[in-house]
């Protein structure tokens, strides 16, 4: 037993039918979360003894006198009968749980009872000897069982993820726009993404949301988080080998030295010093209840424990923009917003330090001279302008532009 | 939506969780003084099943399909003019659905459907399925009396770690997992083991796995067990999995000739309780009450079953079905109610430790795996 280190606890990603890749992260997180609740049943605490009888002849009840130690049987529900088994809403009943009568007065189970519905007859003992319940007694007895719970849905979670864009996973893993190139309409990509974490397994997730800054002289970091459907399964033959994978390799990802942010001027700015990008996308988990000839309650990979698609609602894209000044005539378009079209081009910092020989025989992701990496584009409306200073400063104008992409 | 056109439904649209059964009777009652009554089906067809769905999340070609498929039995279709001089009826035909656990695959009508619209490519459709023709005499299930068409008398001896049977007498049986069997005369059960289903032909032979009887050194005879292939159930998929307490339920008046319904509510319980009286009708505003006479406050109770497991909503299920929503049953309301021993205050003069009830509706909601609600009527009759 030993902690695993960061550095052993590879992230790798993979859409539904394609190879994946392993994720440049700083932080990653996963949970699932399982929504359980108790279905108590009436009077499931209340000990009722109707008869002393083993058979059942005799339904009518007599005072008994225990003796120590002693495993006697008794027939349980109302005096006069007919028996009441024990209830279903109790998962377990463990061997000498106290049953405690009125006056001080305690009985034991004599059996570890886990009750499947039949439970009419159970055996006890009493720890005393020379003492008697009376019929308004023997009706009266309380017990704390194990509580049976019952699933209410299927099991959700999220998996949070800091890391590095590089060339390769912007359009693939984190398909930010949820655009399908296949010839279905509409295009919308609504794949599943599988993968691990370290040697955790999850057979299914979805994007939710993606964040993107970008500010002058710094790489810059993203942040996603997707929503994961199903358990998690432990794997410990996955990670032996991912030394040998592209994620040691060098990678090519943006800098904000050389990114560039396209369209600014027309909102007034001049000197733009930062920007943040992100998406977020409604997802609805499609579950379906199989015919009964399909259903099984044990499965772990059917239709109501695995969505059968994860469909996409509303998108929109929010960009937040920096920098020196600001057009404050938020009604130039009139009142549904004035309208901004930003694009920011991603771009790495375009240096290499391999020999132009060995340049040759990588392939693009492995360099850092691949320039644009990637175009964020937001064409939407300005919800909001803010302008601010404080002592030592300067007058910071940031523009919120919002669009809906669906 | 009129454009495609299919005959069979499309497989791969399931419904969504929170799916819906819900089952009627209707009876004919005939009233008699002091709360007395005794009903009757007013047909073979009058136990009805509806099933609620709601198939969401679907593209907007799914739903097309699904919309487009409930659709067609409404379609004109040209009226033969036949050698009477007079138009035949077209008939709205049925068609074949798979329910969810625990129903079987039957004949269904669509009356009603919704489709919404709710976001680009996102569609949901609700639908009413309602069972074509189900008929009472589907339904074959032993009553309380040994009856050697529905049960067997079988004898269980050991052999080795596992239980030898042998059917001595009745019909074929159907032996599975987690039936339950009863050990003559007694209360006490055991769970069948194994999982491999068994046919026991009548005086045939076979091994079955019994929970705790290998490490018991009884020999049981003349056990009485219900798992027949005879078994039939209107509208339940492999009814001779359930199981019950096999004998006349015991009580000190005797034994009982009716089972009892031994599922207990929800811990949240509301009883409402409206006593009959009778009303002087002399005068609009002077009112005189006058006691209506024996049984004055039968109950009329709405319970709620809530987290049932799969097997255990399956035996519930099948219970109700059998008493075709007109059958009384036993059932122990809560402690409160149970009479006070040694009490011998007037009370109402039927009421027991235990009350009788038929159950005209009920319905059962698939909430997820191995979780499942029954809400039921119980109404409250003399037992006699």
């Amino acid at each position: 037993m030993s902690f695993i280190p960061y550095e052993d606890v590879p992230l790798y990603l993979a859409i539904q039918g394609q190879e994946g890749q392993y994720v440049f992260a700083e932080s990653a997180s996963i949970s699932v979360n399982h929504s359980l609740t108790t279905a108590r049943q009436l009077d499931d605490q209340i000990f009722s003894i109707a008869s002393y009888s083993e058979t059942g002849d005799n339904i009518e009840y007599d005072s008994k006198s225990f003796t120590a130690n002693s495993t006697f049987t008794v027939l349980l529900g109302p005096i006069g009968g007919p028996p009441k088994p024990l209830a279903t809403s109790i998962y377990q009943i463990p061997k000498d749980t106290r049953i405690s009568f009125p006056n001080g007065k305690s009985l034991y189970f004599r059996d570890s009872i886990t009750p499947d519905g039949f439970n009419y007859a159970v055996r006890l003992y009493s720890k005393d000897s020379g003492w008697s319940l009376t019929k308004e007694d023997a009706q009266n007895g309380f017990f704390e069982p194990i509580f049976k719970h019952v699933t209410q849905s299927p099991i959700v979670g999220s998996l949070d993820v800091s890391f590095y864009v590089n060339k390769g996973n912007l359009p693939g893993i984190f398909n930010i726009l949820g655009e399908s190139h296949s010839f279905m309409s509409p295009t919308i990509d609504e794949g599943k993404i599988h993968g691990y974490l370290g040697d955790f397994r999850f057979s299914c997730a979805s994007l939710n949301n993606f964040s993107f800054s970008l500010s002058p002289n710094s790489i810059s970091q993203a942040r996603a988080s997707f929503s994961l459907y199903g358990s998690l399964i432990k794997d410990n033959s996955f990670s032996a080998d991912y030394f040998n994978s592209d994620l040691y390799k060098q990678q090519s990802i943006p800098h904000g030295s050389t990114s560039q942010i396209l369209g600014f001027s027309s909102l007034g700015l001049d000197h733009p010093v930062s920007f943040s990008y992100s998406i977020t996308v409604e997802n609805e988990p499609q579950y379906g209840i199989p015919p009964t000839s399909l259903y099984k309650t044990n499965s772990s990979e059917d239709s109501l424990t695995v969505p059968i698609k994860i469909r996409k609602k509303a998108t929109t894209i929010s960009m937040s923009l920096q920098g020196d000044n600001l057009d404050p005539n938020i009604l130039e378009d009139g009142f549904g917003g004035k309208k901004a079209k930003i694009d920011v081009e991603l771009h790495d910092l375009s240096y290499s330090s391999y020999s132009p020989g060995e340049l040759k025989n990588l392939v693009d992701s492995e360099q850092n001279t691949n320039g644009l990496l990637h175009t964020l584009s937001c064409h939407g409306s300005i919800v909001s302008q803010d302008l601010s200073v404080s002592s030592g400063g300067h007058l910071m104008g940031k523009i919120d532009i919002v669009q809906n992409v669906r | 939506m009129d454009i495609q056109e299919s005959n069979s439904y499309p497989f791969d649209i399931l419904p969504a969780l929170g799916a819906t059964a819900s089952f009627t009777s209707k009876i004919d009652q005939t009233k008699y003084g002091h709360n007395h009554s005794q009903r009757m089906p007013t047909g073979i067809n009058a136990l009805s099943m509806n099933l609620n769905l709601n198939f969401n999340s679907l593209t907007d070609k799914q739903a097309k399909t699904l919309v487009s498929f409930l659709q067609k039995p409404f379609y004109y279709e040209p009226q033969n003019w036949n050698s009477d001089g007079s138009f035949d009826n077209v008939r709205v035909l049925p068609f074949m659905y798979d329910p969810f656990y625990p129903y079987k695959r039957a004949p269904f009508y669509c009356p009603a459907f919704k489709h919404e619209k709710q976001y680009f490519n996102v569609n949901n459709v609700s639908a009413k399925f309602e069972f074509a023709h189900p008929s009472i005499l589907s339904n074959v299930e032993s009553n309380v009396e040994y009856n050697e068409k529905i049960a067997s008398k079988i004898d269980i001896s050991k052999l080795g770690t596992s239980a030898f049977l042998t059917n001595r007498d009745g019909a074929m049986l159907s032996l599975k997992t987690s039936q339950t069997i009863f050990k003559p005369d007694t209360y006490f059960h055991y769970l069948i083991n194994s999982s491999t289903p068994i046919n026991v032909p009548k005086n045939g032979q076979g091994l079955i796995d019994l929970k705790t009887f290998a490490s018991s050194s009884t020999t049981m005879t003349d056990v009485i067990i219900w798992s027949s292939i005879n078994r039939s159930s209107m509208f339940l998929e492999n009814p001779q999995e359930c199981s019950y307490y096999t004998g006349k339920p015991m009580h000190e008046d005797g034994n009982l000739n009716i089972r009892m319904f031994d599922f207990r509510p929800s811990s949240s319980i509301e009883i409402t309780h409206t006593p009959k009286y009778l009303e002087t009708t002399a005068s609009d505003t002077y009112k005189k009450y006058i006691k209506y006479g024996l049984n004055p406050n039968l109950l009329n109770l709405r319970l709620n079953f809530q987290g049932l497991s799969d097997k255990e909503v399956k035996n519930a299920l099948f219970f109700l079905e059998s008493h075709l929503g007109y059958k009384k049953f036993g059932f122990h309301l809560q402690k409160d109610y149970h009479i006070k021993p040694d009490s011998n205050s007037s009370r109402t003069p039927n009421r027991k430790p235990y009350s009788t009830f038929y159950c005209p509706e009920w319905s059962h909601t698939f909430v997820y795996k191995d979780n499942h609600n029954i809400s039921a009527l119980f109404v409250e009759c003399l037992d006699y």
